[in-house]
């Protein structure tokens, strides 16, 4: 797995590439978490996760929690197949919040 | 009597870095049989999330242990078993618990149930655990 963090419009984007299982999720957590210290705006952009495990999803719902506590924004944008598919299975598809695009949170109003 | 043929018999290092290698081995079998990727998907989560459960539970990340998967097919039912010579597991710590959405607990389990037709910790080798994971494939190709 590899990721990119950039500062875009106001939000923190972190994008994932590759398989999100148990031996990178602990770095997925790490990073979302020290991201939503440093800016309460974070999108993590999912489109090039080829695989994503349960400990991956309990990564981004730890993130989606502290978010939650401290009043900032979490959400995932552009999705991949593979990583919609076990958000599904995990019933948590309608629990984040869920954008195709940056373009298209930015659509849903300002920061 | 039904034949049973065997699809893959494999050893790998019970090691989070195993696993992708391990996956991508139950995918070639899985799509070997005809599957398409909305079937063949979930199967591979469930054997990677039992897998996940051996290295973090049952061998607590100690990577000098190894995990057999072996993949059976008898007609139309697949049958997936994976061992350790770990402790032994208390069959209820195989059952999923009642989720809270929201908290990140009991994932795993929670998939394995969903997606596999009839999941049993069996005792065939006398030690370690031996978890079998069936699907029956009615309907979809295992040609």
């Amino acid at each position: 797995m590899t990721y990119l963090v950039e500062e875009k419009d106001g939000f923190l984007l972190v994008h994932l590439e590759g398989d999100v299982d148990l031996s990178t999720s602990p770095e997925v957590r790490k990073l979302m978490l020290d991201c939503l210290r440093k800016k309460p705006q974070l999108l993590i952009d999912l489109s090039q996760v080829s695989y994503i495990d349960s400990s991956g999803v309990a990564s981004l719902v730890e993130g989606y929690q502290l978010s939650k506590s401290q009043g900032s924004e979490f959400a995932l944008i552009g999705v991949s197949e593979a990583a919609r598919s076990v958000l599904q299975l995990a019933r948590l598809d309608k629990v984040f919040p869920i954008y195709d695009s940056l373009a298209q949170r930015l659509q849903h109003g300002s920061i | 009597m039904q034949e049973t043929k065997i699809l893959l018999d494999i050893c790998f290092p019970a090691q989070p870095d195993s696993l992708h290698e391990m996956r991508q081995q139950v995918a070639d079998v899985l799509t070997s049989l005809g599957l398409s990727y909305d079937a063949w998907h979930p199967l591979v989560l469930a054997v990677d999330e039992a897998s996940s459960n051996v290295i973090r539970h049952t061998y607590q990340f100690d990577g000098n242990h190894q995990i057999e998967l072996k993949i059976l097919l008898v007609d139309k039912t697949l049958i997936f078993r994976l061992h350790d010579d770990g402790d032994r597991v208390d069959t209820e710590k195989i059952i999923p618990k009642r989720r809270n959405q929201a908290k990140p607990g009991g994932l795993g389990l929670h998939f394995i149930h969903e997606i596999m037709d009839k999941t049993t910790l069996i005792d065939i080798q006398g030690e370690g655990n031996t978890l079998e994971m069936v699907k029956y494939l009615q309907g979809q190709d295992a040609r």
